[in-house]
C-alpha cells in the first residue's frame, strides 16, 4: 500500500510539473477540442461517426496534449534553473525525463479511454481498447520525436517549428501517402474493400512497427543526449 | 526525395572541395567559384522543384516543399554570415533593429546552425587534495570557482586532468559517484507551482528515499533546519528570494552525501540566516567533505579549516585561513589622515578601507613598507589577506594596486 501511495504521489508530482501547473487548462482544451470536432462531425456530416472518423477526431486532442510537454519540457527545466539540480540526481535521465514522458503518455491514454468510453455509451459500439491503443501510436511517436528534437536543440521554440513543419508535410502529402505504411496519420479503421483488407492490415502492421521503432529510437537518442550535461548548461 | 537531397548536397560538396584557399593571387578564381557555388546553392532547387511538380502533379506540394528548401538555404546563409562577421546580435541597432535581432536569434537557435562556442580555458593546472572538513573556495567573479565545482560534481567534464574520489576516477565512474556527491548550484530554481513540502517530497523521491514515513520525517527535519516549517504548505511562488534560497538549502539536506558541494549558498540570505547556515555546514563537515565557495571572505574565516584562492583559473593559495593571514602580517597599516588628503593617499597606496572618524579619515593600507609617516602596523584580518593576495596579482600585471 505504501509503495502504491508513493508511486501515485511520484506520478502526481510529475503531472504537476509536466503541464507547468496548467494541467486542468490543457485537459479542458483537449476535451473542448474533441467535443468541438465531434459536434462539427455530427452536424456537418450528419449521423453517428464510425470508427474511422472517431479515430481522426481523437488524434487532434492527443497531439495537442502531447505536444507542449514533450517540446518544452527540457527548456522549462532550463528556464526554471532546475536543470543543474536535476543533473545531480543519480540516474536522472530515467528518474526525471523518461518518467515524465511515460507519465504524459499514461495521462493521454487515460483521457483517450474516457473519451472513447463516453462515445461508446452515447453514440455507438466502438472498440475501446483497440481504438485507444491505435490512437496512442502516433501520439507516442510525436511525443518521442518532439522530446528527441528538444534534447538536440535544447529549445522549445525550435522544436515547435520543426514539429509544425513535420506535421504539415504529412498533412499536405496526405493524399499521396495515405496508402503507404509510412503515413503518420495512417487510419487502421479506414473502410476498405474486402479484397484490399489483407493488404490494409499488412500496411497497418508495418506502419505501427515503424512508429514503435521510431518512438523507441527517438527516446533512446534523446536520453543519450541528456547524458551530455555540458550541452544543457 | 532522398535522391534529390543527395544530388543537391553532392553538387555543393563538389564546389566546396575544389574551392581554392583564399589568397591574393587567386582573386578571379575565388570569385568564379563563389558565383558557381551560389548558382548551385540557390539555383539548383528551381529545376528540381519543377521536376518534382511534374512527378507529383501537385503545384501546391511542390511550392510548399520549395519554400521549406529555400528557407533552409537562407537560414544557413545568414548563420554563416553571422559566424564570419562575428556579429554580436544583442548589440545590433539601426533600421529594423528589433526585427533583425529577433530573426538572427531565431536562426541561431536552429540546431546545426547555431554558432559554435569558442573554446575558453576556465581552469589552468589546478591540483587540489581535499580531505574531510570544510574546504573554502574564494576568488573574484570569473575566477573559475563554479567551473571547478561543476567538474568536481561531474556536471561538466574536464578536457584534461582528472578528479578522483578515494582513487576512483570521476570521469570513468560518473554515474556511480553521483550518489556520493551532493550539489547546490549557484543559480538554482524550484518548481514554483508546488508547495514547499511537495517540492521537497518530490526531490526526496528522486534521491531514492521511497519509504513514506522516512521521507516525511526527513522533509520535516529539512524544513525545520531552514525555518520554513510555518510555510510548508504554501506555494513556492509566494516565497521571497531568501526563502527560495532556503528551500534550495533544505533540498541538499534531504540526503546527506559523502561530499557536499555548495556554490555561494549564503548569497541573498540575511545575516542571521547566513550565520545559521554557515554553522549548519560546519556541523555537517564533521564527518564529510564540504566544499563551499563564496564571495564573502568572512564566511570562510569563520567556518573553513582549509581554503583555496582562485584567480583567473589558477590556484593562488592553498592552506588554512591562519596561513593566509600570516602571509600578510607586517603589510597592513592604519593611519588617521586629514579628509582632504584621502585622494592623494589613494593614488600612492592600496587603501582597503577608509572611515570618517572625528574630523579625520581612518585609512587601512596594504603595503610592504610604511606608506605614510603616521601609519602604524596593525593585525591583519582575513579580508586584508585576501585583498593583499589580489593586490599582488594586479601589481604584477602593472595595474594600479
Amino acid at each position: 500500500m505504501n509503495r502504491i501511495k508513493t508511486v501515485a504521489a511520484f506520478l502526481r508530482y510529475n503531472a504537476l510539473h509536466i503541464f507547468g501547473g496548467r494541467f486542468v487548462v490543457f485537459l479542458g482544451l483537449a476535451m473542448g477540442l474533441f467535443f468541438l470536432v465531434l459536434l462539427i462531425g455530427l452536424v456537418g456530416r450528419g449521423g453517428t461517426p464510425n470508427s474511422e472518423r472517431l479515430y481522426n477526431y481523437l488524434l487532434a486532442p492527443g497531439i495537442l496534449l502531447v505536444f507542449y510537454p514533450s517540446a518544452y519540457g527540457i527548456q522549462r527545466d532550463q528556464d526554471t534553473r532546475m536543470v543543474e539540480t536535476l543533473f545531480g540526481i543519480p540516474d536522472y535521465r530515467y528518474k526525471v525525463w523518461l518518467t515524465r514522458l511515460v507519465t504524459l503518455y499514461i495521462i493521454i491514454a487515460v483521457m483517450m479511454f474516457a473519451l472513447v468510453l463516453l462515445c461508446r455509451i452515447t453514440l455507438a459500439d466502438f472498440p475501446v481498447w483497440r481504438m485507444v491503443s491505435h490512437v496512442m501510436m502516433p501520439v507516442i511517436f510525436l511525443g518521442s520525436l518532439a522530446f528527441f528534437i528538444s534534447a538536440q536543440s535544447t529549445s522549445g521554440n525550435v522544436t515547435a517549428v520543426i514539429m509544425v513543419i513535420f506535421l504539415m508535410f504529412f498533412w499536405v502529402l496526405g493524399d499521396e501517402l495515405q496508402d503507404s505504411s509510412w503515413f503518420l496519420f495512417h487510419n487502421p479503421f479506414r473502410s476498405v474493400e474486402a479484397l484490399r483488407s489483407v493488404l490494409w492490415a499488412q500496411t497497418t502492421f508495418y506502419n505501427r512497427l515503424y512508429l514503435v521503432l521510431g518512438s523507441v529510437v527517438a527516446t533512446l537518442f534523446a536520453l543519450l543526449r541528456l547524458q551530455k550535461r555540458e550541452k544543457f548548461i | 526525395m532522398i535522391l534529390v537531397a543527395v544530388f543537391y548536397l553532392a553538387s555543393l560538396s563538389l564546389f566546396c572541395t575544389f574551392k581554392p584557399a583564399p589568397g591574393p593571387d587567386r582573386r578571379l578564381r575565388d570569385r568564379i567559384f563563389d558565383i558557381g557555388e551560389k548558382v548551385v546553392r540557390w539555383g539548383l532547387p528551381l529545376p528540381v522543384l519543377l521536376w518534382l511538380r511534374g512527378q507529383w502533379r501537385d503545384t501546391f506540394s511542390a511550392v510548399f516543399f520549395g519554400l521549406i528548401w529555400y528557407m533552409a538555404i537562407l537560414f544557413k546563409a545568414v548563420a554563416n554570415r553571422l559566424e564570419k562577421r562575428g556579429t554580436i546580435i544583442d548589440r545590433l541597432t539601426g533600421r529594423f533593429g528589433r526585427l533583425r535581432r529577433a530573426f538572427y536569434r531565431f536562426v541561431q537557435s536552429i540546431p546545426l546552425l547555431s554558432r559554435k562556442k569558442k573554446p575558453f580555458q576556465a581552469l589552468d593546472r589546478i591540483s587540489l587534495s581535499i580531505g574531510s572538513g570544510m574546504f573554502g573556495l574564494v576568488g573574484p567573479n570569473g575566477a573559475g570557482k563554479t567551473t571547478l565545482m561543476r567538474i568536481i560534481c561531474g556536471i561538466l567534464g574536464s578536457s584534461r586532468g582528472k578528479v578522483s574520489f578515494n582513487h576512483l576516477d570521476l570521469e570513468e565512474n560518473r554515474e556511480e559517484l553521483q550518489a556520493l556527491i551532493g550539489y547546490l548550484p549557484q543559480e538554482f530554481g524550484t518548481y514554483e507551482n508546488m508547495t514547499a513540502t511537495q517540492f521537497l517530497d518530490y526531490q526526496a523521491m528522486l534521491k531514492g528515499i521511497w519509504n513514506k514515513r522516512e521521507r516525511d520525517r526527513i522533509v520535516r527535519t529539512a524544513l525545520d533546519s531552514v525555518h520554513l516549517s510555518e510555510n510548508r504548505n504554501h506555494k513556492i511562488r509566494t516565497f521571497s528570494g531568501g526563502m527560495k534560497q532556503r528551500i534550495g538549502i533544505a533540498q541538499t539536506l534531504l540526503k546527506l552525501p559523502r561530499v557536499l558541494v555548495v556554490d555561494e549558498p549564503t548569497a541573498g540570505l540575511d545575516p542571521r540566516e547566513r550565520i545559521r547556515f554557515r554553522n549548519l555546514l560546519s556541523e555537517l563537515a564533521k564527518d564529510r567533505i564540504v566544499i563551499f565557495s563564496t564571495h564573502i571572505v568572512e564566511d570562510i574565516s569563520s567556518s573553513c579549516n582549509k581554503l583555496a584562492v582562485l584567480l583567473e583559473g589558477r590556484v593562488k593559495f592553498v592552506g588554512s585561513p591562519q596561513d593566509l593571514i600570516e602571509r600578510t602580517r607586517g603589510n597592513v597599516w592604519q593611519a588617521h589622515i586629514p579628509e582632504g588628503d584621502l585622494d592623494k593617499v589613494r593614488r600612492i597606496a592600496n587603501v582597503v578601507h577608509h572611515m570618517r572618524d572625528a574630523g579625520k579619515v581612518r585609512v587601512r593600507i596594504l603595503a610592504e613598507e610604511q606608506p605614510l609617516a603616521e601609519a602604524k602596523q596593525v593585525i591583519p584580518t582575513m579580508e586584508d589577506a585576501y585583498m593583499w593576495l589580489m593586490g599582488r596579482k594586479e601589481q604584477k600585471q602593472g595595474g594600479q594596486p
